[in-house]
């Protein structure tokens, strides 16, 4: 059961019920942002294990600290900025953070697709899409996490600069410029490998 | 109209936002084929970004998080009489002071210098144990968000 959140800052009006002791509404807190905590967690963490781990610690660092937030954000920028730490922390320790991703431990193919599976009699170019969607994800996991991170929040989820910068707690300017290289990466791998291809 | 090819930064900017680039730049891209390929490549990119599937747990997040929850701490009946016993504590002696204002220097010169070192070390103690109580609970929040 979700609690309504009808009201003129349904931020506020959840974060008032948790703080009261109502356990229902932290899970409406959740259901409201667990698909940004996901795109976050996949981009920056390969290990499906660890992730579980890592979305629990979220939360509960989120429900710890919620007597502190202080409206100066939207409450999904202020988590999405406790998922951004907790998953650099989590790199550091396990030094995957600036580059050399362990892909061979990748298990992007976990990620569930929103649209769910494709129908077997998938045409041209449903097929066409599918195959460049998949050259696409294997030059996102290229990228450093934090670049991949980067280009899903802009791209994806439709976030600003300021957005974004407000949650990684880099410069704005930083962020244009790391988005910059990101998708100059990303389209010279991709060229690359259609040259490949052509051969 | 420049004759030099478009910067990568200004093509990308030209496909994030047109309304952006310069003049001559939009000037250059109706006339060069090369850049008008460059322009077709990044549209590409970010439209595959788009249309990505996004990624979502195949677990349910709430069932896994709701049972680890803390309880929240609820303050103590104790430690509200303890500060309100503390606070009318001040508010008399502050009131004392002022009723006796016209005697304290009397009262300071017959008070026993044991008594004001006593009072000084518990206050000192009193006051150590309260910054060293504040620095812990700090350092277990930055500890909880990471912010390292």
């Amino acid at each position: 059961m979700s609690v309504s959140t009808n009201h003129s800052n349904p931020d506020k009006y959840l974060i008032d019920r948790v703080l009261n002791g109502d356990k229902q509404a932290f899970a409406t807190i959740i259901h409201n942002t667990e698909a940004l905590v996901a795109q976050m967690v996949f981009r920056m963490v390969s290990r499906a294990e660890d992730r579980k781990d890592l979305v629990q610690d979220i939360y509960i660092k989120v429900y710890s600290n919620l007597q502190g937030f202080r409206h100066q954000a939207r409450l999904s920028t202020w988590i999405g900025q406790i998922t951004y730490n907790t998953c650099i922390s989590y790199l550091r320790k396990k030094q995957l953070l600036l580059s050399g991703y362990d892909n061979e431990n990748s298990e992007e193919e976990d990620i569930v697709p929103v649209q769910g599976p494709v129908a077997s009699d998938e045409s041209d170019s449903q097929l066409f899409n599918k195959e460049r969607s998949m050259i696409l994800q294997a030059a996102m996991e290229k990228l450093s996490p934090i670049h991949r991170t980067l280009v899903t929040l802009y791209h994806q989820e439709e976030m600003s600069y300021q957005e974004i910068g407000v949650i990684t707690g880099l410069p704005e300017g930083t962020v244009k410029s790391y988005l910059f290289r990101a998708r100059k990466a990303l389209k010279e791998n991709l060229l690359l490998n259609y040259k490949k291809e052509e051969l | 109209m420049i004759s030099q090819h478009i910067l990568e930064e200004d093509i990308q900017l030209y496909v994030l936002d047109a309304s952006q680039v310069k003049e001559e730049t939009m000037q250059h891209l109706e006339h060069c084929t090369a850049c008008q390929a460059r322009v077709r490549e990044y549209e590409m990119l970010f439209t595959g970004i788009g249309s990505l599937p996004k990624a979502l747990f195949d677990f349910d997040v709430a069932a896994l998080v709701l049972p680890q929850l803390p309880e929240k701490k609820k303050v103590s009946s104790y430690k509200i009489a303890g500060i309100a016993m503390v606070v009318i504590a001040a508010g008399l002696i502050s009131l004392l002071f002022i009723l006796l204002q016209y005697r304290l220097n009397e009262l300071w010169q017959n008070i026993s210098p044991w008594v004001i070192g006593l009072i000084s070390v518990v206050a000192v103690a009193f006051i150590g144990i309260s910054l060293w109580e504040m620095y812990e609970r700090y350092r277990q929040q930055l500890k909880k968000l990471n912010f390292e």
